[in-house]
């Protein structure tokens, strides 16, 4: 299972349907409950025009499929956790796990940008897990959709920013030069709120509790 | 908004009022049905030779009245099969044209068994032909009535049985463990005749029955539950006791009404029925079923809930089997449970089941952007369009 | 070309301002650097004059992550450069035309002239290239350009431009111990070998004519081990030159006579005269004639009051000055009359394009060194003084006189503000290079010497210095000087000086050049062999007289 805080694992890409979009962001059903991607992990969807929506994982829920239907306690006695699910075999049918993603740039024509793309992702249309490799060439061209992230409406800014920049400095070769790299970049971007800058800092924090 | 809120307020006061009074009454007369009730416990035989002859639809007593069965040892593996129905009316006021609706939702959920996969679905069939649209008397074709309102209602309810019929023979080919069938509400459901013909009733519980028998075949379990149940065939039963009559009656003792008025067989049998326990079971005697349902009469207990007592109807091949009838009662207790108060997989299959307005909206399009696509413009009434563009 | 950052505020009366790179370790930007902003038309030749730590953000400094943990060291590095930055203070000072901008430039463009605009924000800021100084400085060319040293942080030549240095007086200031002496032995030889004028050196403690130990006690070679022939060495203490292995040229002696009353003035303080001695001096002089002095000397009392009653003269000014006259009749090299004039040899080398090197031997208190100094430059002023009176007539490019380049030590004696006005050190200070005559004054108290004739002082180059006054004095006369304070101050005690003036295109900080045997290798007319055969031939013709 996954490790510490999104430090890259070997789960394979767990995919997931677009069921809303919008310019700034599309929200996905994850295919099995529970099976979204780690918050602040990229992600991305691929349409049939050639345009590829990259986006970063910033809120996940999991909830009734029935917008009016509550989860209540199900257990008693012995019957805790995963023995619930044995118990009620229909409750994965009617749970989803949701997962809302900020959309942080595109590629087109085998270019990378980082602003927002001209069209929103298509509904129904596949999302999976961005490789290492992609990562990695989405961050080599800069690190402008920090602030993307930074504008995020209705979810955890700055937890969110601190989980993708641990995420991603475990998925590129060289970590430490990454977590200055980030960190610089959102020191210009918060150059007026000295203490959030550090409180999202100290969370940056890589496998082992370094910093380098 | 054009409600009189200011006359209704005071009227339901007044019922308030009215109720307080009922249920104070109601305690002093259960307190005086006490006596005849201990005297009938174990005359149930007599009872049910009363029974035979009465015209009305009564309870007919298999054993002691107080029996009370605890549930029996969870099944640890079973599976649950359930289906409910939802229809959309043609709307005569509608542009779209004649059709109607029938959603089925079918649930299976198997219990103990993690490699078997759950079903949730629903069903969707729209009627539109000619067949679908009217009832014909097969023996007078001229006779036609239409396929709206209450016999629209009957034929959800052969959907309903037919979709779990379905279920249970499929459930039954896999050769898995013990099944059950659940529908909400009961079997005994009514069709009303158009006179002189009977080719309604004939139709629908013919129909009806025949699914039943599929289960049967299929050897999986079927009940009707109802929820907080009002029924009042025992208490009809009651009734043909002491004629109805209050002032002949030794119990009213020349009351003003009938003791037994405004009470429920649950009432009646409840009173000392614990949580989970039952009731013996009582067969239906319905002349307007009998003579269609034949060996899938219906036999009824009351179950207590915990926070209600439902009534759960069962066909007599269910009834005289004790191992069936074990299992329904085993089973129902298991998803009241999981259902926090009300079986689960009914709940599912009425989820699946319910149409929205929403999904009215899209279906109306739907049928709107066909008709168009061949030229044929859809419009609705006035009365229709009034009512979805209000003018003052 | 190494980026240091970019031109973010400033102006151009009070400096430019520019933010350091996050990548360039502060510590690196020393005082005094050279720099070069490249603006869109110009190139910009700076000097750093400050650098400041500044912050984006005040809370940073309020609480910043100062713990040795690992949480505080990432965030000091993810600030640095960033929320906290440095600025570097610039003193723009040149401006170039920018050939590879697509401008038309005039003519007087293409060469560095004093900056006069300021670069537009966010222009370049990088260390000057050695092609940078070379087109500011020059090459050492062993002509027109001589390398005097290099600059703090870098392995390139600065260099002083010879011709535009002879062209007015120089100085060279410094507390003492701060390698005044070296600096001057190097310019000399730059001046020498290049032959851009002839030299006179009054050498107080007859260190530049032959070998003399520095600082650590090595043995350093002197003016005429170097050059040879060209370098004559004379003395006024033939026993003590004789003494330490020179073979001087001759020895200089002073006729009483050739005193005058300038000289009296100018040894006022040395002889503890008053005012009113110098009256009397100037009562003497014209009263008896050329020879005052030494008449003066023999009168006698009586003859004295005589002389004072019959001239209106001060009886008390009269005895004090002749009792001060005894103190000069009394140094070996005062005469009261000369059969053969060394010192017309002495000219007369000068005057032939030679080199001359006074000692003083053991004569280096003040009062020799002054009474000398002045009397033997008083005689040359006036000889130079005809000399281009007649090239003047005659526009002979032959009677056309040699720059002569006189230079002297304690220099606040001979040119403080009473001084200045009365010798001929002052007159010369003053006339600049009118009759090809000019000063090269090594002190230490440069606030002792006249404000006027500072401000004449073409080229400064000054080693460090305390004494606020002192370093005011640097920048007397001299524009913009407000900026380089900082830099004065902070010159190392030895081998650092800063280069101010006429000679240098722009002020600049330099590592002084090393008086070794590379340098000897550099300027030496011959090579080290044949040196020392010169100097093996002269004791063999002229012998230990």
């Amino acid at each position: 299972m996954s490790a510490l805080n999104g430090v890259h694992t070997d789960q394979p890409a767990q995919d997931g349907e677009v069921i809303e979009a919008s310019t700034t962001e599309f929200l996905a059903q994850a295919q099995q409950l529970d099976g979204a991607p780690p918050f602040g992990s990229f992600v991305q969807v691929a349409t049939d025009d050639g345009l590829t929506i990259l986006g970063v994982v910033a809120h996940v829920q999991t909830s009734g499929i029935d917008p009016g239907a509550r989860a209540i306690m199900r257990g008693h006695d012995d019957v805790r956790d995963d023995l619930i699910y044995q118990e009620n075999p229909d409750l994965p049918l009617v749970l989803r796990t949701t997962y809302r993603a900020l959309v942080v740039g595109f590629t087109e024509g085998g270019s990378i940008y980082q602003f927002l793309p001209p069209r929103p992702a298509r509904l129904h249309y596949s999302v999976t897990q961005c490789s290492a490799a992609a990562v990695k060439t989405f961050t080599d061209t800069g690190l402008d959709y920090l602030g993307a992230l930074l504008a995020g409406s209705e979810v955890p800014t700055d937890e969110l920013l601190a989980a993708n920049i641990r995420v991603t400095a475990s998925m590129r070769g060289e970590p430490q030069a990454f977590l200055q790299h980030a960190g610089k970049e959102l020191a210009q971007l918060l150059h007026t709120d000295y203490g959030r800058l550090t409180a999202i800092l100290k969370r940056c924090v890589l496998a082992q509790g370094t910093y380098a | 908004m054009p409600l009189d809120l200011l006359n209704v307020s005071t009227q339901v006061r007044q019922m308030g009022e009215l109720l307080a009074v009922r249920r104070g009454d109601q305690s002093r007369r259960l307190e005086l049905l006490n006596a005849m009730l201990a005297a009938y416990t174990d005359r149930w035989q007599d009872l049910a030779d009363l029974a035979e002859q009465v015209k009305e639809r009564v309870a007919v007593p298999t054993g002691p009245l107080d029996e009370r069965l605890p549930a029996p040892d969870a099944l640890k593996t079973y599976t649950a099969l359930a289906t409910d129905g939802a229809e959309i009316d043609p709307d005569r006021h509608g542009g779209s044209g004649d059709f109607f609706l029938i959603n089925v939702g079918r649930v299976r959920i198997p219990y103990g068994q993690p490699h078997r996969e759950v079903e949730l679905r629903s069903v969707s069939s729209l009627g539109f032909t000619e067949e679908d649209l009217f009832i014909v008397d097969p023996r007078d074709p001229r006779r036609q009535v239409p396929m709206r309102d209450r016999h629209l209602d009957a034929l959800r309810t052969v959907e309903e049985v037919k979709a779990l019929a379905d279920l249970a023979e499929s459930e039954s080919a896999t050769g898995a463990g013990p099944a059950v069938a659940l529908v909400d509400g009961t079997l005994l459901f009514s069709v009303l005749e158009e006179r002189p013909r009977d080719f309604l009733r004939t139709r629908f519980y013919s129909d009806y029955v025949a699914q039943l028998e599929r289960m049967r075949a299929a050897r999986v379990p079927v009940a009707a539950y109802a929820s907080r149940s009002r029924g009042v065939d025992l208490v009809n039963l009651f009734r043909a006791v002491c004629g109805g009559t209050p002032l002949a009656c030794d119990v009213c003792a020349g009351a003003h009404a009938c003791a037994l008025r405004g009470l429920t067989d649950a009432h009646i049998l409840g009173r000392d029925l614990r949580q989970w326990q039952r009731t013996g079971v009582f067969r239906v005697r319905s002349n307007v079923h009998d003579p269609f349902f034949g060996v899938h009469r219906a036999y009824f207990f009351l179950l207590h809930t915990g926070e209600e007592i439902a009534r759960v109807e069962v066909p007599e091949w269910v009834a005289r089997d004790f191992t069936m009838l074990s299992n329904v009662h085993s089973v129902l207790v298991d998803q009241i449970g999981k259902g926090f108060g009300y079986p689960a997989v009914l709940a599912r299959a009425d989820d699946r089941a319910v149409i929205s307005l929403s999904d009215r909206t899209v279906l109306d399009t739907l049928v709107r952007q066909e008709l168009a696509r061949r030229g044929v413009l859809a419009r609705p009434s006035a009365k229709l369009h009034r009512k979805q563009v209000r003018t003052v | 070309m190494t980026r240091l950052g970019l031109l973010v505020a400033g102006s151009l009366s009070e400096g430019l301002a520019a933010r350091l790179d996050p990548t360039v370790p502060i510590e690196d930007v020393r005082l005094g650097k050279f720099v070069k902003i490249v603006g869109q038309k110009y190139e910009y030749f700076c000097l750093v004059t400050d650098v400041q730590l500044d912050s984006a953000n005040a809370e940073v400094l309020r609480d910043p992550p100062g713990d040795p943990d690992a949480v505080d060291v990432f965030l000091r590095h993810v600030l640095s450069g960033t929320t906290t930055y440095a600025i570097v203070k610039l003193k723009p000072e040149l401006m170039l035309a920018n050939t590879s901008a697509d401008v038309d430039f005039e003519e007087a463009d293409l060469v560095p002239r004093p900056a006069r605009s300021i670069p537009p924000h966010f222009s370049n800021v990088s260390e000057a290239t050695t092609a940078d100084f070379e087109r500011i400085f020059g090459r050492d060319d062993g002509r027109n350009h001589f390398q005097i040293g290099q600059p703090i942080d870098m392995d390139v030549p600065v260099c002083l431009d010879l011709r535009r240095f002879v062209e007015r007086s120089n100085g060279v200031f410094g507390k003492s111990g701060t390698g005044k002496s070296f600096l001057t032995r190097l310019i000399l030889c730059g001046v020498i070998k290049a032959q851009a004028a002839v030299n006179l050196i009054f050498d107080m403690h007859s260190e530049y004519g032959w070998s003399a130990k520095n600082e650590n006690g090595v043995e350093v070679k002197g003016l005429s081990q170097l050059f040879g022939g060209r370098v004559a060495v004379y003395t006024l203490d033939m026993e003590s030159s004789r003494g330490r292995g020179i073979k001087p040229a001759g020895e200089i002696k002073i006729a009483l006579r050739d005193l005058s009353v300038s000289d009296i003035t100018l040894l006022q303080d040395e002889l503890k005269l008053h005012r009113t001695a110098v009256e009397a001096a100037t009562l003497c002089e014209d009263k008896l004639g050329d020879d005052w002095a030494a008449q003066l000397l023999d009168m006698d009392g009586d003859a004295l009051a005589e002389f004072a009653v019959k001239n209106a003269g001060n009886m008390n000014s009269l005895q004090a000055l002749r009792s001060k006259l005894r103190l000069i009749d009394r140094l070996p090299f005062v005469e009261r009359s000369l059969r053969r004039s060394t010192l017309d040899e002495l000219i007369g080398q000068l005057e032939r394009g030679h080199h001359v090197v006074l000692e003083f031997g053991r004569q280096r208190n003040l009062l020799a060194y002054i009474l000398a100094a002045n009397l033997i430059t008083r005689r040359l002023h006036e000889l130079w003084v005809k000399k281009t009176e007649t090239y003047w007539a005659t526009k002979d490019e032959a009677d056309r006189p040699r720059p002569l380049m006189i230079t002297i030590e304690e220099a606040h004696k001979f040119l403080n503000a009473d001084a200045a006005r009365q010798t001929t050190f002052g007159t010369i200070a003053r006339e600049l290079r009118k009759f090809y005559v000019t000063l090269l004054v090594v002190d230490q108290r440069p606030s002792g010497i006249d404000a006027e004739v500072l401000s004449q002082i073409g080229t400064r180059i000054t080693c460090q210095l305390n004494d606020e006054r002192d370093i005011d004095a640097i920048f007397t006369g001299v524009s913009g000087g407000a900026h380089l304070r900082t830099v004065l101050a902070t010159l190392d005690s030895r081998e650092q000086a800063l280069l101010l003036g006429h000679a240098v295109p722009m002020p600049m900080m330099i590592r002084t050049r090393k008086y070794d045997t590379s340098f000897y290798a550099a300027v030496a007319t011959d090579n080290a062999e044949i040196i020392a055969f010169r100097s093996r031939r002269y004791e063999e013709i002229f012998g230990n007289e």
